[in-house]
């Protein structure tokens, strides 16, 4: 027997298929229209660069999204999506190959890379497309995911994709059938349709499997031209989101130079004023939920969704947008024609009304939402395109207190506090240093030589809770042998809270006295014990002129244990000790390996908690939510709280002193037992009874 | 109508005080603020520019670093200011603020002229009352609510055991008690133009007043006993040892 080669007939029974070229025509129209109407509102946005570093883009767009390494973050929604997705990749892959074979003359649709590739893998992928549909419809219909809400669109479009790939399977098996297909057995899905149509006359196969090809077609094109304009969309968003992501450190917020005398606002309070790197997120978002059910404020019952807020944010655009878009393209044409006539005429002014500022904060978003926030970045951590939420969030505050001093009551007194004694409590500045009261810890005017600047931030000097951390620390620094010193009654609050509050001005005479104080001293490295201050030093003064280096003490008493200059525990008088992540020090630092080593340098066993790491759940005081009430929902230090408690741990850790006064109000409501202490506590603790051992 | 605000720059309440070799508390190096008393009456008086429109001007009698105070009351709205440099009379004494600031007053045409009750600093509560005496116009002293309306101030003060409604003729003066207006947040929009409004300095006037007062010495307030920390383990041992001190050496059962 001659060795026939495996393929089939393109367009087997089908005639007209050409009609194929002029709607694939009418979807390239679509598309086009719509991303030039979309690039057109993300222009009206302020210039901001994210080009280059090209190959570091690419990389991460391929690993977070093409590979789809984030949205399988999420175990269940995340395999569903990647049925469809790998589903979905390789179908394109075969129709892209086969409409090829037709138009190009190649002949891919045969031989091995016919049974292999056509038949076998492409009805699995039909198969894993077809259930990943299924699966998310039932997902939604059960309502399963809190965070995600269910539109009548969501709906039609998994429906419309299911039956394109259910068609898709009945027009093989119809066409196996019809054809008495010899290589039938390497489409297994697609065999098991045909044994279904095996009763029929050829007839009726010939006119059923018109039918169903030409709804099969008609349903893919119906997709393909909507799918601009419904959240299919994402497809080619989220890569872009991803790819034009932000490669500052996570906590940076945008330099405002308050030395320019022609400083006419700060911060967002009009659509206009976001970058369009801001716009376009909010066309990016996919409205999965995840940020949802991570919102700290959200799952305590506060207003805040962070998705809510980008929706928002997408429908402000949507509604103003076009007409601030239109508006400049006037002024820019009638500023070219001005300039075409005569240069004398006065061409940069605009003849047509500016449109009414809406503003923003009402519209899009509640007050009460915006104040909510406690930047956490657990929704920009989780968002798989990378929507960068908490720093839109930061942008509008600054422009509530900045430009409309419109903010919650009890931070005025945080920031007058701020102001005139530089610190949130108010406390009198020449204070500060009392902590260090029977010590040995001396100032930098006393040590200019020293290697560290210790810098304890406002709670290590004057909460009475926090100053026990600090004077452990020292303790642990004279151990281990570290040369440093402080700025004492110098020193001023690093700013954190004011900027991330809104109120840039603040932060801003804060951080450049402090700098001014540092570079005075010629101050090279910086231990700090707050994730706040460390953030604050590390990442918001290089704006300013500030570069320093410096560590958290979670990370210096790591390497002085590793050096061996604090001693290992020996024995094993071990407690199950669970440790509470600190946003501003995991999700914004990276540092989430430290603490845990140094409790078990402590000899202590560590516990997680259900939401550890990235997916931490914030303690409710960032954000400068520390100054401000609570008064909405359960407190978050509560919930917090209750899910230390639910691992059965004997003691809670924690490496922020935000965190520490938090929990330990949380606890301290719930099991007067369970202690929280910080790191540096728990290790200066074990130190006397290693000295008695050794 | 115009309204002049005499206002004074003070030492931050939190301050940690000391005393010069004259006895005096010694300025340098503290945190210098707008007296909370002075921006009460400041607060106010922008209330009543925005409700039923005036010109509101700073008067201030200070040493060269109170402009800081001043342009703190212009970023909350006053249009203007006038400041009397005088560092010797500022610390100085009460009447001859008093005559100092009267004689400025004079000339400036006020219809309502306002000021703190008292200053937290001092707290002689004598300078506003004295400038009503010299100047011969009516004054209403704590006063915690203020209405203008066609000539005539309905002010609502403070007494001992309650509140006293009183209407008065303008010009008159009224001195701020604390809850009369909850001052504002300026905007660093408020900031950067209070940087371009006008504040004309003088010296003082040269007029004579006798002295009110003598200072004989000055003493820092005695320390405070601590309080008792109630120790326990638990919550339940705390209370217990709370309810113990209470019952054994309180004897408040």
């Amino acid at each position: 027997m001659d060795a026939v080669v495996p393929t089939r007939e393109l367009f087997w029974n089908i005639s007209g298929q050409q009609i194929m070229y002029p709607m694939l025509l009418a979807v390239i129209v679509f598309f086009v229209v719509f991303f030039m109407r979309r690039v057109r509102l993300w222009r009206i946005g302020q210039p901001e660069n994210r080009s280059g570093h090209v190959r570091e883009r690419s990389w991460g767009a391929l690993r977070d999204a093409v590979l789809q390494l984030r949205v399988l973050r999420e175990k269940k929604g995340g395999l569903i999506h990647l049925a469809m997705y790998a589903g979905m990749l390789v179908l394109l892959l075969a129709t892209a190959l086969t409409a090829a074979d037709a138009d190009l003359g190649t002949s891919f649709v045969q031989g091995g890379l016919y049974l292999y590739f056509f038949s076998f893998a492409v009805d699995v992928a039909g198969l894993l497309f077809c259930v990943g549909m299924a699966a998310a419809l039932i997902r939604r219909a059960l309502r399963r995911n809190a965070g995600l809400e269910t539109t009548p669109a969501d709906i039609v479009i998994l429906a419309v994709l299911l039956a394109v790939g259910i068609s898709g399977f009945c027009v093989e098996g119809l066409r196996i059938v019809g054809t008495d297909d010899p290589w039938r057995a390497w489409s297994p899905i697609g065999n098991v349709f045909a044994l279904a149509f095996s009763g029929l006359d050829a007839q009726q196969i010939s006119l059923a499997h018109r039918i169903l090809w030409w709804g099969h077609l008609i349903a893919a094109f119906v997709i393909l031209g909507t799918w601009t304009y419904t959240k299919l969309v994402h497809v080619l968003l989220v890569p872009a989101g991803v790819y034009f992501r932000t490669l500052e450190p996570k906590a940076s917020l945008p330099y405002i130079d308050l030395e320019d005398e022609n400083l006419e606002t700060m911060g967002v309070g009009a659509i206009d004023e976001f970058t369009w790197k801001d716009l376009f997120d909010t066309e990016a978002c996919i409205r999965c939920g995840r940020c949802v059910n991570n919102c700290p404020a959200n799952l305590t019952g506060k207003e805040l969704s962070p998705k809510g807020v980008v929706q928002g944010l997408r429908a402000h655009l949507e509604e103003h947008g076009p007409e601030i878009a239109a508006y400049r393209k006037t002024c820019k044409k009638a500023e070219a024609d001005g300039q075409d006539a005569t240069a004398s005429a006065a061409g940069s002014s605009c003849s047509p009304e500016p449109p009414e500022r809406a503003a923003l904060v009402g519209s899009a978003l509640s007050e009460a939402a915006l104040w909510d926030c406690t930047t956490c970045g657990a929704c920009q951590e989780q968002c798989p395109s990378m929507i960068e939420i908490p720093s839109k969030i930061v942008k509008m505050r600054t422009y509530q207190v900045s430009m409309e001093s419109a903010f919650p009551g009890e931070a005025q007194q945080a920031f007058r506090a701020l102001e005139t004694n530089g610190n949130p409590w108010g406390l009198g500045w020449q204070t500060r240093k009392n902590w260090t009261e029977g010590l040995d810890v001396p100032t930098i005017a006393e040590n200019p030589d020293a290697e560290y600047l210790y810098w304890p931030g406002c709670s290590g000097a004057f909460d009475a809770r926090n100053r026990k951390v600090s004077v452990a620390l020292v303790k642990l620094l004279q151990e281990a042998g570290v040369d440093f010193a402080i700025l004492g009654n110098e020193e001023k609050c690093c700013g954190d809270a004011a900027r991330r509050m809104g109120n840039e001005y603040v932060y801003y005479m804060l951080a450049s006295e402090n700098i001014a104080t540092m570079n005075s001293y010629g101050v090279k490295k910086i231990i700090t014990q707050c994730p706040h201050c460390f953030t604050s030093l590390s990442v918001d003064y290089p704006q300013l002129g500030g570069n320093y280096e410096v560590v958290h003490h979670t990370e210096l008493l790591k390497q002085l244990v590793d050096e061996g200059r604090l001693p290992q525990a020996t024995d094993a008088l071990s407690k199950r000790v669970t440790y509470h992540d600190s946003c501003y020090l995991g999700r914004y630092n990276g540092i989430y390996e430290a603490p845990r080593a140094l409790l078990h340098a402590a000899g202590d066993e560590v516990v997680e908690m259900q939401r550890s790491h990235a997916e931490s759940f914030c303690c409710g005081a960032g954000g400068g939510r520390m100054w401000l009430e609570e008064n909405e929902g359960v407190r978050i230090n509560a919930a917090r709280a209750e899910q230390a408690l639910e691992t059965g741990a004997d003691e809670v850790c924690t490496a922020c002193p935000f965190c520490l006064t938090m929990l330990s109000d949380g606890i301290a409501a719930q099991d007067d037992r369970v202690a929280v202490r910080d790191i540096a506590e728990i290790l200066a603790e074990a130190l006397p009874e290693r000295e008695r051992r050794s | 109508m115009k309204i002049v605000v005499c206002m004074k720059q003070s030492i931050d309440s939190e301050a940690v005080l000391a005393f010069d070799d004259a006895g005096n508390v010694a300025k340098e190096g503290q945190t210098l603020v707008i007296d909370p008393y002075s921006e009460f009456a400041v607060e106010k008086a922008v209330q009543l520019k925005e409700s039923v429109g005036a010109e509101v001007v700073a008067l201030c009698i200070g040493a060269a670093d109170a402009v800081s105070a001043i342009r703190h009351a212009l970023a909350m709205g006053a249009d203007s200011a006038v400041f009397v440099e005088d560092a010797v009379l500022a610390d100085g004494d009460p009447a001859a603020k008093a005559a100092a600031l009267a004689e400025e007053l004079r000339g400036m045409g006020a219809d309502l002229i306002m000021g703190g009750c008292k200053s937290s600093d001092t707290a002689h509560a004598q300078v506003m009352p004295r400038i009503a005496g010299i100047l011969g116009i009516p004054h209403v002293n704590t006063v915690v609510e203020l209405d203008v309306e066609e000539g005539v101030a309905h002010a609502v003060r403070e007494v001992d055991d309650g509140k006293v409604s009183i209407d008065v003729e303008l010009p008159a003066v009224i001195c701020a008690q604390q809850g009369l207006a909850e001052p504002r947040y300026p905007t660093v929009r408020d900031i950067m133009q209070s940087k371009r409004k006008p504040i004309e300095t003088r010296p003082a006037a040269a007029v004579e007043a006798s002295a009110a007062m003598q200072v004989l010495e000055t003493n820092p307030k005695p320390k405070r006993a601590g309080g008792k920390i109630v120790e326990g383990e638990t919550v339940s041992e705390a209370v217990a040892n709370a309810v113990r001190m209470l019952k054994d050496e309180a004897k408040a059962f």
